[in-house]
């Protein structure tokens, strides 16, 4: 989470420049109207889900139900299940008997006593990288047949496709780092600034030209140098890692 | 706006070398940004491509932001010397003969 608010019309800029959308709520919105598609293609599921997997954390969850999404809920808990299988395996799973089948057996048992008897489960591929998975869950054993399987494994190419381009929670934290940075970086050269001011008795024009002067001789980096002004003014104790 | 001396020459120089070396308006504009730059981007790309003029120390501004960047782009490959590689397989422990 970020400490500080950050300035909404800068961040919108900022996921212009990157070519993202800027919203988590897109990001639901999505995986819960695939999970919904998932189901309507399948007529023997009794529910579907899709998740949005990073790093082995899920990031987003859409669902058609709630015993989806405690099922889905209890990969996560435990740590093993047909989803987070396909993700990491990225190969698709079929779970034909929770009550018998000893893969995950922790999962198993815990989604057979929720009412979840079969699973089928396909990862969502976008490149190289695994990006989610996408499954449907019935309460009777060996629900799903080749045809289920078949047509769940092509939505899972349009639902990837569409889902690289919803920007992830890993993104938005990678661009309001960016951005942070970069206020910090415009804070050090106001600092700076006035510094030189107060010092030189320069203006704002004359001591940013002064700065811009000093980095053409020096070569020293913008950031770098103002800084080691601020730092040497005693302001703060701030590591610079340029 | 009055122009400067040169404006124009600096502005195309500034324009070649961001095509150049490949960066985007977006990575010019947001170094510009974090030294201080005080144009938005479409004013940026405006000057960029000739259609807007910038007062000097924002284009001077400008030339920093598009030199650090090249500054941070990964060095091209150096050729190595014929003991180069000799040294480097002794030292890494590799007797692998190429």
């Amino acid at each position: 989470m970020d400490p500080s608010p950050l300035s909404s019309e800068l961040g919108t800029t900022l996921g212009r420049i990157r070519g993202l959308v800027l919203t988590q709520e897109t990001a639901q919105h999505a995986v819960d109207l695939l999970a919904q598609v998932a189901q309507d293609t399948t007529p023997n599921a009794s529910g579907a889900g899709v998740s949005l997997i990073h790093g082995g954390h899920r990031v987003s969850v859409g669902a058609t139900d709630d015993l989806v999404r405690s099922a889905d809920d209890l990969q996560y808990t435990l740590g093993e299940g047909p989803c987070l299988a396909a993700w990491s395996t990225r190969e698709a799973v079929m779970l034909e008997d929770t009550s018998s089948d000893q893969r995950f057996p922790a999962w198993s048992s815990a989604a057979s006593a929720e009412g979840v008897r079969s699973c089928f489960s396909v990862p969502l591929l976008r490149g190289r990288d695994a990006i989610g998975a996408m499954k449907v869950y019935s309460a009777v054993p060996a629900a799903f047949d080749e045809a289920d399987k078949t047509r769940l494994r092509s939505l899972s190419v349009a639902a990837s496709a569409l889902l690289g381009h919803v920007q992830t929670s890993a993104t938005s934290t990678r661009i309001s780092s960016e951005l942070r940075a970069s206020l910090r970086s415009r804070d050090l050269v106001g600092m700076a600034k006035g510094i030189l001011m107060q010092r030189e008795g320069l203006t704002e024009a004359e001591a940013l030209a002064d700065l811009t002067a000093r980095a053409r001789s020096s070569g020293v980096p913008f950031r770098q140098l103002t800084a080691d002004i601020v730092n040497g003014f005693g302001a703060s104790e701030e590591k610079e890692t340029r | 706006m009055t122009p400067f001396p040169y404006a124009e020459e600096q502005r195309s120089l500034i324009d070649a070398a961001v095509v150049e070396s490949g960066l985007s308006v977006g990575d010019v504009w947001l170094r510009y940004f974090s030294l201080s730059g005080d144009v938005d981007e479409y004013e940026v790309e405006a000057y960029l491509t000739g259609i807007m003029p910038l007062p000097p120390l924002e284009c001077d501004l400008l030339a920093l932001a598009v030199n650090e960047l090249i500054d941070d782009l990964p060095p091209r490959k150096r050729a190595p010397f014929s003991d180069d590689l000799a040294r480097a397989r002794a030292g890494s422990g590799d007797t692998t003969q190429q």
